[in-house]
């Protein structure tokens, strides 16, 4: 009940102070705002990618066709030479039959186009499935002439060469919004610690008022606290908002654009689970602007 | 109770504003401490409710020695303290009301329960038709009473004033005395300074006499 009433007593003291500082609050929750909304977008755009890049994951292999007369132990042989390569994640053989079989199914109704064949034209094959490590282009080239020059190879084909230029690229982007990430919230806890910092200059006469009738310094903090918090929640219901409206407009103009990616694109906003983890992390942006201040006041 | 012992107290290192000060207060009783301008009264009142460290001695409040205590157990003795500050120190943007209730938030009083208690208190004092005014909207007689309005507001056992009537009128200065006349007959220990003799010959209490730090006479009851 006490602590009831305690909180009520802390959320008016803090709704006094934002309502005095308007400006200064209006001022911390654009810069949370902003940065959300480079974060979100950041978020966005990987976790869209990501998912299409796992649809477009299954092209990431090379099949290796074999000649028609390779021996069982040459066969045996080449599959152990496949696995030992670097950036090989599995291997597995088709022989001409299941080749074949597999054609007819992708036929379908037009199978019986093949009823004429007196012989099997498809040859057999090992399929390699390619691990991330090998996500460049220059080394599926480079694995690529290794095998080509193999006894009983007959040809190589593997994934477009774009797609391992785009999957560097990726790579790159990754880590670079990681970093401008980092650096604009930094910045962002550094804005909201001193906005909080300056709300509570304003006070200070008031909070050593406070102290002199009996207020302790956790009870004179809390409402700096809530106010961090307050900031950081809104910031981040707006971000959300924006980035909302953002996502449509991009959509709708990939859509109507890009129609072909249609079928590869599936274009998706936050999960509910990541909208609270947003709201969270803005949450925590503020509290952390909050703990700057704090332990500065804590050594004033 | 108060009870000071060989209190020692200096801002600079070469300059003792409190020497050797020990006295006591009972629980109940009314005394004043005088003492010219510049004398330690209003050092000696912030040592006792724990805003200045003494350099050496001991202060005992209600029978605990104050000068060891942590931020927390000072910020606790505090609310059992009421303290009419010469400056009043009063929060300029809350209003009369929301000045003395401050004291009843600290300690999470229930909203109807601070509302009864602040407005008997500014009944009190004579300020209640004042209580959605700012403090810097009052005369000084007025913000006054409300000084001790908050200082009255959780019935503290002790209650400390620095030169409350200090710029007013005689006729006012009559009715705040009365005031602390009427807490002090409800049992509350006051410990009143002042440098106005006229104070001391109207109403006439125990006088704890400063001078240049030293307490210099410890007068019985007249
Ligand atoms: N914060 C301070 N820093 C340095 N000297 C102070 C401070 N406060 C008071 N003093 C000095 O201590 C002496 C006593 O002051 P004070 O306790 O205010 O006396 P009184 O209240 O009797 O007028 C004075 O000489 C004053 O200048
Ligand atoms: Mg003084």
């Amino acid at each position: 009940m006490k602590f009831l009433r305690h909180v009520s007593c802390q959320v008016r003291s803090t709704w006094r102070n934002i309502h005095r500082h308007l400006a200064i609050n209006a001022v911390s929750i654009v810069t949370i705002t902003f940065s959300l909304v480079l974060f979100g977008l950041y978020g966005l755009a990987t976790g869209n990618v990501m998912q299409s890049v796992s649809l477009w994951q299954a092209d990431l292999e090379m099949v290796v066709y074999l000649d028609d007369d390779v021996s069982g132990a040459r066969l045996e042989e080449l599959k152990t030479f496949c696995r030992e390569q670097h950036g090989v994640a599995a291997v597995h053989y088709t022989d001409k039959e299941e080749a074949l079989k597999r054609f007819r199914r992708t036929l379908g109704a037009e199978a019986r186009l093949l009823e004429g064949l007196t012989e099997n034209p498809l040859p057999a094959s090992l399929e390699l499935k390619l691990s991330d490590a090998l996500i460049d282009a220059a080394s599926m080239d480079d694995l690529a002439v290794i095998l080509g020059i193999r006894d009983g190879v007959a040809e190589i084909r593997y994934s477009r060469q774009w797609l391992a230029h785009f999957f560097s690229l990726l790579r790159f982007l990754r880590l670079g919004g990681m970093a401008v990430t980092g650096f604009l919230f930094m910045v962002t806890v550094i804005i909201v610690s001193n906005t909080i910092k300056l709300s509570f200059y304003a006070r200070l006469d008031a909070i050593g008022i406070m102290e002199l009738v009996g207020a302790t310094k956790f009870y004179i903090a809390v409402p700096y606290l809530l106010e961090g918090m307050f900031q950081g929640a809104v910031a981040a219901v707006l971000a959300l908002a924006a980035l909302y409206g953002l996502f449509r407009y991009l959509a709708g103009w990939l859509h109507e654009n890009l129609a072909f990616l249609a079928g590869t694109w599936a274009l998706r906003f936050f999960s509910p689970l990541q909208t609270a983890g947003f709201l969270a992390l803005g949450i925590m942006l503020g509290v952390a602007g909050f703990l700057i201040t704090f332990r500065w006041l804590k050594s004033a | 109770m108060i009870r000071v012992y060989h209190l020692y107290k200096n801002y600079l290192p070469t300059v003792m504003v409190l020497k050797d000060v020990s006295f006591a207060v009972n629980p109940g009783e009314f005394v004043f401490l005088t003492g010219p301008s510049g004398a330690g009264k209003t050092t000696l009142l912030r040592v006792l409710f724990a805003a200045e460290k003494p350099r050496s001695g001991q202060v005992l409040i209600n029978g605990r020695n104050i000068t060891s205590f942590s931020r927390r157990q000072i910020a606790r003795v505090r609310r059992s303290i009421g303290v009419v500050f010469q400056d009043f120190k009063l929060i300029p943007y809350r209003t009369v009301f929301d000045n003395v209730a401050l004291v009843l938030e600290i300690i999470g009083q229930p909203r109807n329960e601070i509302k009864k208690r602040v407005w008997k208190v500014l009944q009190l004092v004579g300020i209640e038709q004042q209580y959605n005014r700012l403090p810097p909207q009052l005369s000084g007689g007025e913000q006054q009473r409300v000084a001790i309005a908050r200082a009255l507001v959780n019935n503290p056992g002790i209650i400390l004033a620095d030169e409350p009537t200090g710029n007013l009128d005689f006729e006012i200065t009559t009715e705040i005395m009365n005031i602390f006349n009427y807490v002090n007959s409800q049992g509350t220990t006051v410990m009143l300074a002042t440098h106005n003799r006229l104070l001391l010959e109207t109403f006439r209490r125990r006088v704890l006499h400063l001078s240049q730090g030293v307490l210099s006479a410890v007068e019985p009851e007249a």
